[in-house]
C-alpha cells in the first residue's frame, strides 16, 4: 500500500474554498452534508481551517484577486493533501475561462488530484468524486473518439 | 419557561417525524429523473461537422479545425456548463445530453470528444467546400427535392468557382432554374 | 392590488437648470430616458430624488467613443409608485474624464461610482473614498477593462503597488479582520471591523474577490442568445432570476412580447427558486447561531424542491430554460401531478419549522434588537428585498415593476417594521409561505399555447431596464443594444451590491458577536461554510482571532 493511500484510507477532512465561484457548487457541497446525502457517514467532514484538512475542495475559476490567498491556503494545508476541483469553473475555467479577471481553472494555480465537472455537479457526483479520490470507486468517464477514415467508433 | 420547553419539543418532533431519510447512494444508484442535462454525447453517424454547435456554445469549448483533407471537431468538456445550447443548435440532432453525471476523473483528457471527418475540396481551386457528409447531403437534397435536379455536377465547386462557371456558361443557369 | 400612480410623462421631467437641465430623449414602455450635462447632474439627481420620489438603483458607465466620441455615465432610478424606470445619462468628454459625485446626495451610490471609475476610468469628483473597488489588488492603475479597446482576454502584468490599503482603525480601537474566506457571504470578502473591546466602532470593506468579468464577456464575446446561460451563472442560488431579468430586458429593448404560457413558466420557476432559497437561508441562519438541528431539517425540507426542478428543467440549479422571447422547453406532461404533492408537503413541513422558529424564545432573544438598520439608513443606502422590507420599506419588484405573470397573480408584500434581524427573518418566513401560494395560483391559471415568440433582428442602441424580485431583493439588468448581435453594454445590479453597503450602518455600535449573523441576515448568497482570518501583519498591533475562538465567542452569546 502506498503511503498516500494509507493516509487516506479512513476518514478525510476537507476544507472548502470558494475561489470565485457562483455559489452553485458551494451549496451543492453543503447539500452533500445534509440528511439526504450525509457524507459524514463516510467519515468525510468539512473543517473550519485548512490546517486541519486532508483535502481542499476548490470551486470557481480562480479569480485574479483570490489567487494569492488560495496559494496561502494550499501552503497552510499539511502534507499529504489532495486538491479536488469541483465544478466546470475549477476543472476548466467554465464559461469565463478566458476573461481578464480569472486564471482559467484551478490547475493553472495548484496541482489538481481529481476533477469533478458539472455545472453544478449533483451532490451525488461530488460524493462519487471524493470516493474516487479515495480509491473506493472507479472512474467511469472516457474520451469519445471517432475518425471517419476508419468509419467506426474507436 | 413552559413556552420555551414546548417550542423545543416541537423542534424534536420535526426531527422524529422525518425519520431516517438518507439515500443509499453510492451503494445504490440515484439516477436523475426526467430529461436531465448530463454529459453531451456526439452521434458520429449523424454529425456532419457543420460547426453550428461551436457557434452556439457559451463556454466556447467546441473547436473546429481543418487540416489538409481532415476536419477535426473537438469538445473540451472540462468547462462544459451542460446548458444544452449545442443540442438545440444542431441541425442533424447529432448531439444529445446523456443522463451521465458521475464524471469525476483523475485524467482530464477523459473529458473530451474528438471526431475527424473527411473534407471535400473544390475541384477547380482546391478550397475547402465542406465535409464529405455535407456535400453528400446537399447532393441528396437536390435530387430528392421537387422538382429534382439530376445534374449535381456543380456541388463540388466552391462558391466563387461556381459563379465563374455560370458566368461563362449562362445557359447552365437557365437550365438549373428551369 | 395597488393601483399605480399617474405615469410620469416627459414634461414632468423638465426643470430649469443653468446648463440646459434635463433633456428628454426616449420613452419606451415603462422606461424614460433623459440626458443632462455633467454640470447639472447633481441638481438633476436632487430633483429626481426629491420631486419625483426616485429610488436610486445604480450608475453605469459605457464607453461610447466609437459611437459619439464620449463616455456615457447613466444613473438608473426606479419610480416605484408609477411603475417606471428612469435613465439619466451624461456624456463625458474623454479629454476631461470626470463627473461630479452624487454620493453626497445618495450614500447608496458610493460603490457604483467607484465601480465606474475602475471599469471605465471616469472619476467621480468629490467622492469621499476613491480607492479601488472591483479590480484585483495587483491590477495596473490606468487599465480600465470595460473600455472597448481593452481585449477581454488580456491579463496585464501584476502591479502590486496598487494594493488597496485598508483604512487604519481609529485611536485605541483594534482591527478585527473577517475574511476573505467567510461563511456568511456570497463571495470571499474581507471585512475589517474596528473594535473597542466587544463593541464595533467602525469598519472597512474590501470585496469583489469574485469579480469574473461577466459584463465584459457579455458585450464583447457572447451573443444575445448565449448570454442567458452566462447570466444564469452570475449566481448559483438565484441564477434563474438573472437569466429572466436579462431576457426581459432584451425583450423590452426589442419590443418582443412573450407568450403568456412562457411568462407563467418563468413565474413558476422564479417562485420555486424563492422557496428553495429561503429554506436555505433559514437553515444557514440557524447554523450561524449554532442551531444546527434546524439547519439540517430546513435543508431536508428543501431537497424535494431541488429534485422537482431537476425533473422539470434538467438541472437542479442552473435551469437553462430562458431564451429571449420565452422559454426553451415546456413543462413535462405530468408536471402538475408532480408539483402539487411536493408543494403540499413543503407547506406542511415549513409551517412546522416556522412554528418552531417563531415560538422559540432563545432564538427570538438572540435575533431581536440585533443588526439594526433604521428605515432612514435603509432608504439612504438604497437597500432592497427582505432587508428593505424588514426595515419598513414597502418595495417589491414583483408589484412595483411587474414582469413575467406577476400582474395576474395575488400576493402580499411582506413588510415588517422591526428593523432588526428578527424582522428580516419574519419577512422571509412570510414570503416562503406566500411563494407556495403563488405556485398554486400559477398552476391553476397556467394558460396553454406556445412557449416562445419569434425574435427578429434587434435594433441597435435601444435602452432596456428590467427588474425581477430575487429572494435577496430586486435584480436589475440594464441593456444598451448593440450592432453585432450582442449588447453594446449590459449592466447587472445584484441586490447584495446595495445591501452590503448598509453593513457599516448596521454594525457600528453593535456587539462583535452579532457581526456574523448581522451580515448573514442580509442573505448575501452563502458560499462557504468555513472561514479563516487572514491579517495584514504589516499594519502592526493586530490580534488574530482563530476561527474556533470567534465561533466560541459567538455561540456563547446564543446560549
Amino acid at each position: 500500500m502506498k503511503p498516500l493511500e494509507w493516509c487516506f484510507k479512513k476518514s478525510i477532512w476537507v476544507y472548502h474554498v470558494n475561489a470565485g465561484s457562483c455559489n452553485g457548487c458551494d451549496i451543492e457541497i453543503l447539500d452533500a452534508l445534509t440528511p439526504y446525502y450525509d457524507v459524514e457517514r463516510f467519515g468525510i467532514r468539512l473543517v473550519h481551517t485548512p490546517r486541519h484538512a486532508d483535502a481542499l475542495l476548490v470551486t470557481g475559476p480562480v479569480t485574479r484577486q483570490v489567487r494569492e490567498r488560495l496559494v496561502r491556503l494550499y501552503e497552510s494545508t499539511p502534507d499529504p493533501k489532495l486538491v479536488i476541483a469541483v465544478g466546470a469553473c475549477a476543472t476548466g475555467g467554465g464559461i469565463w475561462h478566458n476573461t481578464y479577471a480569472t486564471l482559467g481553472g484551478l490547475e493553472n494555480v495548484l496541482p489538481v488530484n481529481i476533477y469533478i465537472p458539472g455545472c453544478p455537479p449533483r451532490p451525488e457526483a461530488i460524493l462519487y468524486g471524493v470516493a474516487q479520490a479515495l480509491g473506493l470507486v472507479p472512474g467511469v468517464v472516457a474520451k469519445q473518439e471517432f475518425a471517419e477514415s476508419l468509419s467506426a467508433e474507436v | 419557561m413552559l413556552k420555551h420547553t414546548i417550542s423545543e419539543l416541537k423542534e424534536a418532533l420535526i426531527c422524529l417525524e422525518a425519520g431516517q431519510v438518507t439515500l443509499p447512494y453510492p451503494f445504490q444508484p440515484h439516477p436523475p429523473e426526467g430529461e436531465f442535462r448530463g454529459k453531451p454525447v456526439l452521434n458520429s453517424r449523424k454529425c456532419m461537422s457543420c460547426g453550428a454547435c461551436a457557434n452556439a456554445c457559451p463556454a466556447r469549448l467546441i473547436s473546429i479545425q481543418d487540416n489538409g483533407s481532415i476536419r477535426t471537431l473537438s469538445f473540451n468538456l472540462r468547462r462544459c456548463t451542460f446548458c444544452g445550447l449545442c443540442r438545440d443548435a444542431c441541425p442533424q440532432e447529432a448531439i444529445t445530453l446523456s443522463s451521465q453525471f458521475e464524471l469525476s476523473t483523475v485524467t482530464p483528457e477523459d473529458l473530451s470528444i474528438h471526431a475527424e471527418f473527411g473534407l471535400v475540396n473544390c475541384r477547380e481551386c482546391g478550397k475547402v467546400i465542406g465535409t464529405q457528409r455535407q456535400v453528400a447531403l446537399v447532393k441528396d437534397k437536390l435530387q430528392t427535392c421537387e422538382p429534382g435536379f439530376d445534374d449535381t455536377g456543380y456541388v463540388d465547386l466552391c462558391n466563387s468557382c461556381k459563379r465563374r462557371a455560370f458566368i461563362h456558361n449562362p445557359a447552365l443557369l437557365m437550365e438549373v432554374k428551369a | 392590488m395597488a393601483v399605480p400612480a399617474k405615469t410620469i410623462q416627459p414634461a414632468d421631467l423638465k426643470i430649469n437648470l443653468k446648463n440646459g437641465g434635463l433633456r428628454f430623449e426616449d420613452f419606451r414602455q415603462d422606461t424614460l430616458v433623459a440626458s443632462v450635462s455633467k454640470e447639472d447632474l447633481v441638481e438633476a439627481v436632487r430633483h429626481v430624488r426629491d420631486d419625483l420620489d426616485g429610488r436610486f438603483i445604480t450608475s453605469t458607465g459605457t464607453d461610447m467613443r466609437t459611437v459619439n466620441g464620449n463616455y456615457r455615465i447613466s444613473q438608473l432610478f426606479a419610480l416605484d409608485a408609477q411603475r417606471q424606470f428612469l435613465v439619466l445619462y451624461s456624456d463625458i468628454d474623454p479629454q476631461s474624464p470626470d463627473i461630479p459625485a452624487i454620493t453626497g446626495l445618495i450614500p447608496g451610490a458610493a460603490w457604483a461610482e467607484r465601480e465606474v471609475r475602475d471599469m471605465i476610468g471616469v472619476t467621480p469628483t468629490g467622492h469621499p473614498d476613491l480607492r479601488r473597488l472591483i479590480l484585483p489588488d495587483d491590477w495596473p492603475a490606468d487599465v480600465h477593462p470595460l473600455r472597448r479597446d481593452f481585449p477581454i482576454d488580456e491579463r496585464p502584468p501584476a502591479a502590486p503597488e496598487n494594493k488597496v490599503r485598508i483604512n487604519l482603525p481609529p485611536k485605541d480601537a483594534s482591527l478585527f479582520p473577517i475574511g476573505p474566506f467567510f461563511p456568511t457571504l456570497e463571495e470571499p470578502t474581507f471585512i475589517n471591523l474596528y473594535v473597542h473591546g466587544e463593541q464595533i466602532v467602525g469598519m472597512d470593506y474590501r470585496g469583489f474577490y469574485n469579480h469574473r468579468g461577466v459584463e465584459k464577456l457579455g458585450d464583447s464575446e457572447l451573443t444575445y442568445h448565449q448570454i442567458p446561460a452566462l447570466a444564469e451563472r452570475i449566481c448559483g442560488i438565484c441564477g434563474f432570476v438573472h437569466s429572466s431579468s436579462y431576457c426581459q430586458t432584451v425583450e423590452k429593448a426589442a419590443g418582443i412580447t412573450i407568450p403568456r404560457r412562457a411568462a407563467y413558466i418563468r413565474t413558476l420557476l422564479l417562485e420555486l427558486e424563492r422557496i428553495h432559497s429561503h429554506l436555505l437561508w433559514i437553515g444557514l441562519a440557524c447554523h450561524f447561531i449554532g442551531f444546527d438541528t434546524l439547519f439540517m431539517q430546513a435543508w431536508r425540507i428543501r431537497e424535494p424542491v431541488m429534485w422537482l426542478t431537476e425533473y422539470i428543467t434538467g438541472n437542479r440549479k442552473t435551469y437553462g430554460m430562458n431564451r429571449i422571447g420565452g422559454v426553451s422547453r415546456d413543462l413535462p406532461f405530468d408536471a402538475f401531478e408532480r408539483i402539487t404533492p411536493v408543494i403540499d408537503k413543503i407547506e406542511a413541513q415549513s409551517a412546522q419549522v416556522v412554528d418552531a422558529i417563531v415560538e422559540d424564545a432563545s432564538l427570538r432573544a438572540r435575533l431581536e434588537g440585533a443588526g439594526i438598520l433604521s428605515t432612514e439608513a435603509a432608504r439612504s443606502y438604497c437597500v432592497v428585498g427582505p432587508t428593505a422590507r424588514g426595515s419598513g420599506l414597502d418595495i417589491d419588484a414583483r408589484r412595483d415593476h411587474p414582469s413575467a405573470a406577476y400582474d395576474e397573480l395575488e400576493f402580499e408584500v411582506c413588510v415588517e417594521t422591526g428593523c432588526d434581524i428578527w424582522a428580516r427573518t419574519l419577512v422571509r418566513i412570510r414570503e416562503l409561505l406566500d411563494a407556495i401560494q403563488i405556485v398554486r395560483q400559477v398552476l391553476k391559471k397556467m394558460p396553454s399555447g406556445p412557449i416562445v415568440a419569434e425574435v427578429d433582428e434587434i435594433t441597435p442602441y435601444q435602452v432596456g431596464v428590467s427588474g425581477v424580485e430575487a429572494p435577496r431583493g430586486e435584480v436589475i439588468h440594464y441593456i444598451l443594444t448593440g450592432p453585432d448581435n450582442r449588447p453594446y453594454r449590459w449592466r447587472v445590479r445584484a441586490p447584495s451590491y446595495n445591501n452590503l453597503q448598509s453593513i457599516p450602518a448596521m454594525l457600528t455600535g453593535a456587539n462583535l458577536a452579532d457581526a456574523p449573523i448581522s451580515v448573514g441576515s442580509l442573505d448575501p448568497c452563502f458560499s462557504c461554510t468555513e472561514r479563516i482570518q487572514v491579517v495584514d501583519r504589516d499594519s502592526g498591533n493586530v490580534r488574530i482571532y482563530r476561527q474556533a475562538e470567534l465561533l466560541e465567542k459567538f455561540l456563547a452569546k446564543g446560549r
